[in-house]
């Protein structure tokens, strides 16, 4: 179970700084970056593309009211964000894409 | 080599001649595969995977015939919708040479099936496939195919 204070050092610890957009407005917050192996378009038993879902974890009260198709910009490179995915822990986990 | 062997056959070299310097949209002749159950790599696409998936037998045939109606999957892979789409086209200029030539002499004629059956998702780029289904329809002597 986390508590505020971990929420904090998760994020002081693990973190990478992001740059969400969302409308017009845009602020830096620390983000922790996944990556997950996934096949796509396995369609009728076809063996697919190997493919990986990106995703980042951040606290909530940094992405309040977050939308798709809002972005994250990590390093040089500007995500889509595809999907969000709430937790009962304080946290938001947000799907990206390369594209929009 | 059965009729059956040599229609698959037929339509491996044929694959293969997808390429943009003989006309074609893509270059998906590069990445063909039969049967191929692991997933294709980034580097692979846009690619094909054919199966023979299903043989049928006609209840009548011509006399000391077995008349068969061999189903060929298709599937294309690519990265966009678009590029789905011009590899769908290729693959369809394909049969329809095959068709021509009767498959290299072993075939009566051949089907479009069921069309085609498209799917795009977008994970971390945009991934796409489609698949192809038609009937070649061939005689071979009895008890054979």
């Amino acid at each position: 179970m986390f508590y505020d204070a971990d929420i904090d050092i998760f994020f002081t610890d693990f973190a990478r700084v992001a740059t969400f957009k969302h409308g017009l407005e845009e602020r830096e917050i620390r983000v922790v970056f996944n990556t997950e192996y996934q096949v796509a378009v396995d369609i009728n038993t076809f063996a697919g593309i190997e493919s990986y879902r990106l995703m980042v974890e951040a606290k909530t009260s940094d992405v309040e009211g977050v939308q798709h198709g809002d972005t994250l910009t990590i390093g040089d490179k500007t995500y889509y964000i595809h999907e969000v995915q709430h937790t009962d822990i304080g946290t938001t986990r947000l799907l990206l894409s390369e594209v929009e | 080599m059965s009729k059956r062997q040599q229609i698959v056959d037929y339509l491996n070299t044929e694959l293969k001649k997808i390429l943009k310097t003989n006309g074609f949209n893509t270059d998906a002749g590069k990445n063909v595969f039969a049967w191929r159950d692991n997933p294709l790599t980034r580097a692979e696409l846009t690619g094909l995977i054919y199966r023979d998936a299903l043989n049928r037998k006609f209840p009548v045939s011509p006399i000391g015939k077995f008349r068969w109606a061999l189903r060929i999957e298709v599937a294309i892979f690519g990265t966009s919708a678009n590029e789905v789409r011009a590899g769908i086209e290729d693959v369809l200029k394909v049969i329809g040479n095959c068709e021509e030539t009767k498959w290299g002499g072993n075939a009566q004629d051949t089907l479009l099936a069921d069309g085609d059956e498209m799917a795009v998702e977008k994970h971390d780029i945009e991934t796409g496939a489609a698949i192809l289904t038609f009937e070649v329809i061939y005689d071979a002597n009895k008890w054979s195919m």
